[in-house]
């Protein structure tokens, strides 16, 4: 019994190491003196740190990045809530097959998505290339995203629920704010944030439709040439993992002192 | 009786190629309870949502309170609904929840206050205003929903099954509160259930349907005594049948060929010469005699004891389904008899209804 235990323990350790040991190197090698990311270590500095504030291509790609994540994932979640009610609360004609249009994007190839909205942009809409084609290419991508997240937290809470705020007298749009969306508030967020993360490390449809702005993957993947640079790539990546961290562990905290669940105390 | 507060004409419901409800008519008055009973399925529910206008009739009319109802949405309608579920909403507090509707009503905010502490004393939930919904036990979540339904004062007041989800002593307690409430606002009470013990309980007048059709309307005393058919004679109480063929119609009563089991008269209309009819009698109508007497002979297949009465199975020749017979265990009354033993049993011609349909 306990022979078995400690095999499973040594498993889960080394199933550990190997899931987050390569993402603490980063880190480790972020604080080495030397310009080069080998061991050993020959001791630690924050001059990367300063090195890489002095950047400013790297923090304009960053802001990039940034503002893009915040726009595409606030305008994901604001057309995927309205589609996720429609898809859970009516019977749309033609849904199976409509949904799986929506769907799509999921299982395209982000190479193929990426070389077709090119062709599309340049050669038949004319449109330069900008942020904001990167932004059209991104949307694309998180609706459904943001849209499997909404409707699985819509199809779970009672229908009776809408139906009563109306029968007490409130309006669609009424029991929308006072009942529907505060009850998808956990959808809501969730769609929000895994859509911005979408976005922000989204490299292969950015480097197609991006312009003469940088987004940050497609910023760093050109500074790779550059080994001198290196160590101040690894230094935003750290504060970019410790970012991403508090972000997932705030998200989580709300989410279990948030909203319950959706038929509490049903017997 | 006054104008009717509710008016259905001819109301039909179809989902898809399905027909829910087919050209229900009837109506309701004023500060009635009245009950829509039926198995699931029955559309009865469907038949209170066209009422709460959740769902349209596909056709006929539906008049509440003199006015037609037709494309009226649910939230500019005099009516209010307790759900099955509740429909407790989660996220607010038990005061909130309560005055919910008051918003739309154009109420001043003092007189909100008033009216959701008043509707709280009604259902005995006072001084739990700021509780959470999700702390509330089953019985205490019922009691919010008809707060939060009859605080906006409704004309008619809807009830899905609300007592269906509670154990069976909150819920004959939940059975006398409810009427006594129904008395106190004087408020028309719709209410759908599929425990006939409970309709009969609560109601003015009921309405028995199945299979998308009211079968018979009454009171609960009407439709225990008089079944218009076997199907509401069935679903009522329990009831024993006894088949055959109409013989003679005289004005004492009609004497129906059973068969096996001879000629037996009963009390009933709309009998034709020569068609099948039913004979039921109700068990606590038929009295145990000894055995070679009376209009049955039969033997004692089991005897269940209930205290005051025993439920007693008698086995009869020529008969699939064994006669149910309640025998009093008052003083006196107590009949002594075991399994095994054979009997007579018989019963008054006034008890004997004969149905035909």
């Amino acid at each position: 019994m306990s022979r078995r235990f400690d095999l499973l323990t040594v498993y889960a350790v080394v199933f550990v190491i190997f899931l987050y040991g390569p993402m603490l190197l980063m880190p480790l090698f972020s604080l080495n003196q030397a310009n080069f990311a080998t061991f050993p270590i020959e001791g630690l500095t924050l001059k990367h740190y300063g090195e890489m504030a002095q950047n400013t291509s790297m923090i304009t790609a960053l802001k990039n990045s940034l503002l893009l994540g915040i726009g595409v994932s606030v305008t994901a979640t604001a057309l995927g809530l309205p589609a996720a009610m429609a898809f859970t609360r009516h019977r749309v004609p033609g849904s199976a097959g409509l949904l799986s249009f929506i769907m799509l994007p999921l299982v395209v190839p982000s190479i193929v998505l990426g070389v077709a909205l090119l062709v599309i942009l340049l050669r038949v809409l004319g449109v330069p290339l900008s942020l904001w084609t990167v932004a059209a290419g991104h949307l694309m991508l998180c609706i459904p995203f943001g849209m499997t997240v909404l409707m699985s937290r819509l199809e779970g809470f009672d229908r009776s629920l809408e139906e009563a705020s109306g029968d007490l007298g409130a309006t669609r749009w009424s029991t929308f704010r006072r009942i529907t969306l505060p009850l998808a508030m956990p959808g809501v967020i969730s769609s929000l944030l895994l859509c911005f993360i979408i976005s922000f490390d989204e490299f292969v449809i950015s480097f197609f439709l991006t312009g003469t702005q940088n987004t940050l993957p497609v910023f760093l993947y050109s500074q790779l040439r550059f080994p001198n640079r290196l160590p101040g790539t690894l230094a935003l990546g750290t504060l970019i993992l410790l970012g991403s961290a508090i972000l997932v562990i705030l998200a989580e905290v709300l989410r279990r002192r948030g909203t319950p669940s959706s038929n509490p105390g049903e017997l | 009786m006054s104008k009717p507060i509710i008016q259905l004409q001819n109301v039909s419901k179809d989902f898809g190629t399905f027909r829910a409800l087919h050209g229900i008519t009837f109506d309701i008055g004023h500060g009635e309870f009245f009950s829509l009973l039926g198995a699931s399925g029955c559309g009865k529910t469907t038949l209170l949502r066209i009422l709460a206008g959740i769902e349209d009739p596909t056709q006929g009319e539906l008049l509440i309170d003199g006015q037609p109802m037709k494309g009226i949405p649910p939230n500019k309608r005099p009516t209010n609904m307790v759900f099955q579920s509740y429909a407790i909403f989660p996220h607010l507090s038990v005061a909130e929840n309560v005055g919910y509707g008051l918003p739309y009503l154009n109420v001043s905010k003092a007189e909100a206050k008033t009216r959701v502490a008043d509707a709280l004393a009604m259902v005995k939930l006072t001084g739990l205003d700021d509780r959470s919904a999700n702390q509330l036990s089953g019985g205490q979540r019922q009691r919010v929903a008809l707060a939060r339904a009859l605080v906006c004062r409704p004309k008619v007041l809807l009830l899905d099954e609300p007592l269906s989800a509670l154990d069976k002593k909150l819920r004959e307690e939940m059975q006398h509160e409810l009427r006594a409430l129904q008395r106190t606002v004087g408020i028309t009470f719709v209410f759908v259930t599929h425990d006939q013990e409970e309709a009969l309980t609560l109601s003015d007048r009921i309405a028995v349907m199945s299979g998308g059709k009211v079968l018979q309307i009454d009171t609960p005393d009407g439709l225990y005594k008089r079944p218009a058919s076997r199907e509401v004679a069935g679903f009522i109480g329990t009831m024993n049948f006894f088949p055959g063929e109409v013989m003679v119609q005289s004005p004492d009563g009609v004497t129906v060929d059973a068969g096996p089991l001879g000629r037996l008269v009963a009390i009933g209309s709309g009998a034709v010469v020569g068609r099948p009819a039913d004979i039921a009698v109700r068990p606590e109508k038929i009295r145990l005699e000894p055995a070679g007497q009376g209009q049955l002979r039969g033997k004692v297949r089991s005897i269940a004891y209930l205290g005051d009465r025993s439920h007693l199975l008698v086995d009869i020749d020529g008969l699939d389904a064994p006669v149910t017979v309640f025998s009093s265990n008052a003083e006196g009354e107590r009949a002594a008899v075991s399994v095994g033993d054979p009997v007579g049993l018989s019963w008054d011609t006034a008890a004997a209804r004969l149905l035909t349909a």
